[in-house]
């Protein structure tokens, strides 16, 4: 797909003059060589999955017919080979086959993990089950595996095991977890994986799955803030201050800080710490308006939600990123439309609100449209 | 590359399968330094993300006594085993714990809790929380194991393997006195 986009711009710069034949020609070459096959990673990814999964669901059916010791001997030899795969295109440097087979492996260690609880009818909570998969997963894929796509498991498989663990949580610390349990998980996890992803990314060859997974991590903490102060969702009980949860929140953004001061990028340092600042803020401020209802509480969610994402668009045209600029500008502008349907009612007054609404859609465009020429563009290097 | 770092890779690629060969090896030893409990099991076949199909039961315990245990929620303790057949014949020992006498009487100990409405124990570790075990069976025979559960109380047995400090693991289901996938 990316050389076929990749000629269609050189041919329509051809066309129009700006480069010579001979250029272009080169450009072609040039991208067929160096091409990214992402949709066969994307497929080849799936396969794996599928694969893992295949490998699961046999082990679930339990079957009676095949003595125990033979199902368990089948299931480390199984680990064993692939084990040995993983080392061997390690080794050699053959980086497809490598990232499969350890994606293989971390499925079949799973499998494996199941097979012994069902096998010796083990009762603990798939908690447990999850954590030693990472424990014995982690390791081997940190070392060898430093695709996207590997980070992206690794990372999903990471945030599941933390949301599955809540009943152990409960347990430690009840009232910690007792207003908006799943939005300070949710935080705590964002910013434990943005940690963990300026580490990785600290690491030569690991490099760009570190900067992708902590894409990923961002992505997941401005989407819990957002959802903190998108709704009236969360219902504390009477009287209940959500100190505990926002201290929590502070400490786990301190490490992240950290993190980002000493190991990200030099010229993005200081936005990105500004966006973690008024991330905790908007999501500390979410938990404290949530016992406000009515029309005071939405609007003050609103202007919340809207202070948020209008530090979003600024931190955007700062660093030169203007999909992320124009994703502000959106949202903002999606969230400007529900707050007139929210303060309407009527039908005369929810067709106004239309109207109204509409008018106010377009004039923001408009504005994003011309504040999106002035936003600089994000330098990548030799072409910007 | 440094000789550290490929002895590291070969080590974490190690982990897991040594790792998964010790949890068989762990269990293993647990059951064979266990003595072997028969006790028949009461009774839905709802499956588990991970280990597939299950069947939820109660072990069926002939009570000297009802257990005094709290209404609401669990009491702690273990369980005095009178005698063994056919149906393993019991009393709760309410708060007893590791070191603690035993009555002259109990044969074996099984340490657990204790639920009220109706009575039942399950051992540490085997319980879901509400004084039920999960039995993973074949998919296609849970349906059946399940009603025959309930139409022929007693045709479903488990072997518990019960070690020397009270702790207790599930060694085999038995249908009508035979091993179950095992």
């Amino acid at each position: 797909m990316a050389i076929v986009i990749a000629e269609h711009f050189t041919r329509r710069w051809q066309a129009a003059g700006l480069i010579d034949d001979n250029l272009a020609a080169r450009i072609v070459a040039w991208e067929a060589a160096h091409r990214r096959p992402v949709f066969l990673w994307a497929v080849a990814g799936m396969g794996a999955l599928a694969l893992s999964l295949g490998i699961m669901a046999i082990v679930g059916a339990n079957w009676e017919s095949i003595p125990a010791w033979l199902k368990l001997a089948v299931d480390l030899g199984l680990n064993a080979a692939c084990a040995v795969a993983v080392f061997v295109f390690w080794r050699r440097g053959w980086p497809w086959r490598r990232e499969l087979a350890a994606l293989l492996l971390f499925g079949l260690v799973l499998s494996g993990i199941a097979l012994i609880g069902q096998v010796y009818q083990l009762q603990s909570e798939p908690w447990r089950a999850l954590v030693l998969w990472l424990a014995l997963g982690t390791p081997f894929l940190a070392l060898t595996a430093y695709s996207r796509l590997t980070g992206t498991i690794w990372l999903i498989a990471a945030v599941t095991t933390w949301f599955v663990a809540d009943a152990p949580l409960l347990e430690y610390h009840g009232s910690l977890w007792s207003i908006g349990r799943e939005l300070l998980q949710s935080y705590v996890a964002a910013c434990a994986m943005i940690v963990i992803a300026i580490l990785r990314s600290l690491w030569d060859p690991a490099r760009g799955q570190g900067e992708f997974m902590s894409r990923l991590a961002w992505a997941g903490l401005i989407a819990t803030c957002t959802l903190a102060v998108a709704f009236d969702w969360i219902s504390p009980r009477d009287g209940e201050t959500p100190v505990e949860p926002i201290l929590l929140a502070a400490a786990v953004s301190v490490p992240a800080a950290v993190a980002l001061w000493l190991g990200g990028a030099r010229n993005e340092r200081t936005i990105l710490l500004a966006l973690l600042a008024s991330s905790l803020l908007t999501w500390s401020l979410g938990l404290l308006v949530a016992p406000m209802r009515g029309l005071s509480g939405d609007l003050l969610r609103a202007l919340l939600f809207i202070f948020y994402w209008t530090g979003i668009g600024a931190v955007a045209a700062t660093a030169g990123r203007r999909g992320l600029f124009g994703l502000a500008f959106a949202m903002i502008g999606v969230r400007l439309l529900i707050l007139y349907f929210e303060a309407i009612g009527g039908l005369t007054a929810t067709g106004l609100g239309l109207i109204g609404g509409g008018v106010l859609c377009l004039l923001l465009a408009a504005a994003g449209w011309r504040m999106a020429r002035v936003v600089p563009r994000r330098a990548r290097g030799a072409v910007t | 590359m440094s000789r550290v770092f490929f002895v590291a890779v070969a080590a974490a690629l190690a982990l897991p399968v040594l790792a998964l060969a010790a949890l068989v090896g762990q269990q293993e030893m647990r059951l064979a330094h266990a003595r072997i409990l028969s006790v028949p099991l009461t009774g839905y076949d709802p499956r588990d993300l991970l280990q597939g199909h299950y069947i939820l039961a109660q072990f069926d315990w002939s009570w000297e006594r009802e257990p005094a245990a709290e209404l609401y929620g669990g009491t702690d303790g273990a369980l005095c085993v009178l005698n063994d057949a056919p149906r393993p014949r019991v009393r709760f020992l309410r708060g007893w714990k590791a070191g603690d006498r035993t009555d002259s009487d109990c044969t074996l100990i099984v340490v657990g809790m204790a639920r009220l409405g109706p009575p039942r124990f399950a051992p540490r570790g085997l319980d879901d929380g509400y004084g039920l075990v999960r039995f993973y069976v074949p998919e296609e025979r849970a349906g059946e194991l399940e009603k025959l559960m309930r139409d022929r109380p007693g045709a479903l047995t488990a072997d518990l393997a019960v070690r020397s400090d009270g702790g207790a693991a599930i060694k085999a289901l038995r249908v009508d006195g035979n091993v179950l996938g095992r």
